[in-house]
């Protein structure tokens, strides 16, 4: 004996039916954009390379003085040790000294300031963010350009960006995707600081723990439709 | 740890689920861009170091990943303050991942209406309809029986039918 369900709908078995047939259309229709594609390929080839200097470095305690002498070289030709990000965002959080850097109007997303051909951005279209100043820098040898941007409520970000090979990710951040671009968040001395790549190069965005982490993420990884480059 | 019949997982051969992936976590975010950002970050944590399988079946190891990055970026998303979209977050349709405008708005809508269905409809129709699993592969993804995957996965395709009806439009 069938029980009736009150709450059944009776045309139930054709709606699914229908619902079946939708959804597998759009399965159909839908690819991975090559833009996605590319993306993973790139962080790929990222890891395999880390993975490269990871064994480097196994070697040494076992390999004695071939080993020794092949981490010499690696260290020697990438000018020792990487300066830290979080020292970039202390050295950030100390304000600027220079007036900002202009707008570009030929280039409306971009400020007219790049370190090693990276631009800085122009947000003031697209968000409440306008530069205010701007402080050169050297953290353990590598030149820092930093420029500050300020919104209309006096909250200010430090967007620094590191000349030469990147730094290495610091221990300990969280990672984020945003917009298709690889970001490490973290806390610390009661800033946030979100690092990632343009082109080769670290760039570290530090900004009071009262700038929502959504916010500061959302700038980080803002493209504007490939006017800014990555 | 890692047992003795256990193989590793290939890296190179993960390029051939990404179309399957994409379209899972479209329709477990809603969003195209969520889901590019989902993807990128569950390969991420795949490739951050040898994975071992015992057995063959790569997709299912790869869904149950995705599901869990989402899961947990969907915890720490709720656990963040809540924010206005950007203005590009509010671009219109894009057409990059199909070949037609009209099929790129439809798959856009029933995405959407696959991601606001409750939790385990969502997730039966995603293993099954959109990422290809069978019955049995689903059932043992998500925890439960092949029975219970039918009966998630037939209201939940009438679900996606009633929400996509005229009257009904963009109300997932």
């Amino acid at each position: 004996m069938s029980s009736i369900d009150p709450t059944s709908d009776p045309r139930d078995d054709e709606l699914a039916e229908r619902g079946r047939a939708l959804i597998a259309a759009a399965v159909a229709e839908t690819r991975a954009p090559l833009a996605l594609r590319e993306r993973i390929e790139a962080d790929r080839a990222r890891l395999r390379s880390g993975r490269r200097r990871r064994r480097l470095g196994v070697l040494a305690p076992v390999g004695a003085v071939l080993a020794a002498a092949i981490v010499a070289v690696v260290l020697a030709t990438s000018g020792g040790p990487s300066p830290s990000v979080v020292a970039t965002a202390q050295l950030a959080a100390r304000g600027p000294v220079l007036p900002a850097p202009k707008h570009d109007p030929a280039h409306p997303a971009l400020l007219k300031r790049d370190v090693d051909g990276v631009p800085f951005p122009y947000w003031g279209d697209a968000f409440p963010w306008e530069a205010v100043g701007v402080r050169d820098g050297e953290v353990e040898g590598r030149p820092t350009v930093t420029v500050y941007y300020q919104n209309p409520k006096g909250a200010r970000v430090a967007y620094t960006i590191v000349s030469g090979d990147r730094l290495d990710p610091p221990k300990g951040a969280r990672e984020r995707t945003v917009n298709g671009v690889p970001l490490r968040i973290l806390e610390q001395d009661g800033r946030r600081i979100v690092t990632w790549e343009r082109k080769g190069r670290t760039c570290v965005l530090s900004a009071p723990l009262t700038v929502p982490e959504d916010k500061l993420v959302a700038l980080a990884a803002w493209k504007d439709k490939g006017n800014v480059p990555f | 740890m890692r047992s003795d019949d256990a193989r590793p997982l290939d890296p190179q051969a993960l390029g051939d689920h990404v179309d399957r992936l994409f379209r899972a976590a479209w329709a477990l975010c809603g969003r195209r861009e969520d889901a590019e950002d989902l993807v990128q970050d569950t390969f991420a944590r795949v490739l951050a170091k040898p994975r071992f399988l015992r057995n063959d079946d790569d997709l299912g190891y790869l869904l149950r990943v995705l599901r869990n990055t989402f899961v947990s970026r969907h915890r720490s998303a709720m656990r963040r303050p809540q924010s206005v979209p950007m203005p590009e977050d509010l671009e219109p349709i894009d057409p990059r991942s199909s070949s037609r405008p009209d099929a790129a708005y439809a798959a856009r809508e029933i995405f959407a209406h696959i991601a606001a269905l409750p939790d385990e409809f969502r997730d039966a129709l995603v293993a099954v309809d959109v990422a290809g699993l069978s019955y049995a592969e689903a059932a043992k993804l998500l925890g439960t029986k092949e029975a219970t995957i039918t009966s998630r996965l037939f209201r939940a395709r009438a679900r996606v039918a009633r929400g996509m009806e005229p009257d009904r439009q963009g109300v997932p």
